[in-house]
């Protein structure tokens, strides 16, 4: 059976769309929450390992130590959550050809850009998601079950039309 | 404000605070009206800055609304800000909401009204919106209370309950529940001929197969389609 | 009649995406409220079971806009229980006309959000974009509902004298309900094995006691 590993950039971390659409539709026995603010704060842990549904393991570190973390779960099915684009590009190392890259959501906040029905970015994410798509495929998907949209280049934007 | 009438109003406003609902701020505009309402009511010292900033993006499962709104003022003079605290209990919620009232208790309470009316279908109606909305109500109704005293660490009367194996064992009782039901229905039409037996067996088997290739949409059209040419050949 | 339906379309497109929640907007609530008001409950019930199933195998999450099987529901329910359908045949040429007709309803909800996001970014702290939303949406459901209801008495006026075969519309309903009942099996979390061994629990005990 197809192993389904997936890094995923969706700012809520995890919520609805993440249980329902992504870990139990694929049947995921891992997921990991790689974020220093969950990392430091051991209620907010334990608030996101309470609601994943049982049977799931759910692993939570640092951007700095997800190298290491990563290790663990590397050859088994995944969905690693990060919480913005910066951290996804801290990470891009761990990226390799049998891994999805996707962006779930991004909320709207000031100075940030209309991408898609639920992906806002700034200017430095977008430059810093152009830079990562030369080398990875990355799509922005809400669910598993529907129609991705690819990011193929934002360069035109990046040239003054923004 | 945690007397009683004026939970009673708070879980009214909760029923209508989705009115807003779009893509932008999703729930915010609701998240912003309660907010108001409860700081009128308690008198509590909200600055007109924060109360147009909870305007902002905003989504979790509705049910779990007024848990939400009373970490939120548990927390509102403390360092890290009730904004903090907010954001984390709607991802939660949404999560708990999502797969447990969407995904497992919809179909719990259906197939135990499906069931009761076979033999009654008023009965069974009247059990759905008891069985569903007591639970919904009695959510709403307490949230405010249970989140306020509990603040941040509102995670931990949930834990007392298991939250996270709800969604499982109300599945499970539902995979017994759906057995239970397509036996009724067989009996109840009067179904007694082995064509009908086979074709019934046929037609499960054929769904557990195509449910994760087939979207759902397609196979009903395909059963429309089957069901056409069945009926212009022989007939059930 | 027509009042009592069209409320009823108000509520039940508000209870679905706008506010309330109350579950007046499930398929098999739909068709008993429908089949009380028009006095053919039994048949609209198994109708309802139907599409319940149908719709159950769909989640709610986030900004996706679930399938309307409320639309179906309502509009079938409707038509079975005023006596429209006078064949099998009829029923299930409306069925899949319905089930193509969702995406139109769907759309509409689209657009209500969509209006929903203008008001808001105009009103932005306002509260009676609230209100607003709550009367659009429940608009929503009784124009989509009725015009889905007008059109379907349209279709199986022209379709007249042809389609008329079969006459047992609940045997034809629960055989199709026993098909999706797979999908709803598969769609319910639980470890497998224990899963199909419970489900044949309960289908070998229904058979002992029904």
């Amino acid at each position: 059976m197809k192993k389904h590993r997936i890094f995923r950039v969706d700012d809520r971390l995890i919520h609805g769309q993440v249980i329902e659409g992504w870990i139990k539709y694929f049947k995921l026995s891992n997921t990991s929450i790689v974020n220093d603010k969950v990392y430091a704060d051991p209620i907010q842990q334990m608030i996101y390992r309470s609601v994943v549904p049982k049977g799931v393991n759910i692993l939570i570190s640092t951007i700095k130590s997800f190298e290491n973390e990563f290790l663990k779960i590397k050859n088994d099915d995944f969905l690693v959550l990060f919480e913005s684009i910066q951290d996804l590009y801290t990470c891009r190392k761990l990226i390799d050809d049998s891994i999805e890259v996707n962006i779930g959501c991004i909320a709207n906040r000031p100075h940030k850009h209309q991408i898609s029905d639920t992906v806002f970015l700034d200017i430095s994410e977008i430059k810093l998601l152009c830079e990562l798509r030369e080398e990875h495929n990355i799509s922005i998907k809400k669910l598993p079950w529907e129609t991705s949209i690819e990011i193929l280049n934002f360069n035109k934007l990046l040239d003054g039309n923004l | 404000m945690a007397n009683r009438l004026n939970r009673f109003f708070l879980l009214l406003r909760s029923l209508f605070y989705t009115g807003n609902f779009n893509i932008e701020n999703m729930q915010g505009t609701g998240f912003r009206w309660l907010v108001d309402y409860v700081g009128k009511k308690g008198h509590y010292e909200i600055s007109d800055e924060l109360l147009k900033k909870e305007g902002e993006y905003f989504n979790t499962h509705p049910f779990f609304i007024t848990f939400i709104l009373g970490v939120w003022f548990k927390e509102l003079n403390t360092e890290e800000g009730p904004d903090y605290w907010k954001k984390v209990y709607s991802s939660a919620f949404a999560a708990v909401g999502d797969s447990f009232f969407w995904h497992s208790f919809k179909v719990f309470c259906f197939l135990i009204m499906a069931i009761i009316g076979i033999y009654s279908p008023v009965v069974g109606l009247i059990m759905y919106l008891l069985i569903y909305n007591g639970f919904h109500f009695y959510l709403l109704f307490a949230g405010f209370k249970i989140g306020y005293k509990y603040g941040k660490n509102l995670i931990t009367w949930f834990n007392l309950f298991r939250v996270n194996q709800w969604g499982q064992i109300f599945d499970a009782v539902s995979v017994f529940l759906l057995g239970l039901l397509l036996s009724f229905l067989i009996k109840s039409s009067g179904i007694v001929t082995y064509w009908h037996y086979f074709l019934g067996a046929s037609l499960l088997l054929l769904g557990l197969f195509f449910a994760k290739t087939l979207n759902v949409v397609l196979a009903f059209m395909f059963a429309i389609f089957g069901f056409g040419v069945l009926l212009l050949l022989r007939g059930l | 009649m027509t009042l009592l339906l069209a409320l009823l379309a108000f509520f039940v497109s508000l209870d679905r995406f706008t506010a309330l929640h109350i579950m007046i907007s499930r398929p098999i609530v739909i068709a008993t409220i429908v089949g009380l008001l028009t006095s053919n409950i039994q048949l609209t019930f198994y109708v309802g079971i139907l599409i319940e199933i149908f719709g159950l195998i769909d989640v709610q999450v986030g900004t996706r806009i679930p399938r309307e099987d409320s639309f179906v529901a309502f509009v079938m329910s409707v038509l079975v229980g005023n006596g429209y359908f006078t064949s099998v045949s009829k029923f299930l040429v409306i069925l899949l006309l319905l089930l193509i007709l969702m995406y139109v309803a769907n759309m509409t909800e689209e657009i209500v959000r969509k209006i929903n996001k203008k008001v808001f970014t105009k009103y932005r702290y306002s509260n009676w974009p609230i209100l607003f939303g709550v009367v659009i949406s429940g608009l929503r459901g009784v124009l989509v509902y009725s015009a889905g209801v007008y059109f379907c008495i349209l279709v199986l006026e022209y379709l007249g004298g042809i389609f008329k075969h079969g006459n047992n519309i609940k045997t034809y309903s629960i055989f199709i309900s026993i098909l999706l009942s797979g999908y709803l099996l598969r769609f319910l979390s639980f470890k497998s094995l224990y899963k199909y061994i419970i489900f044949l629990l309960g289908l070998f005990l229904g058979w002992l006691i029904a």
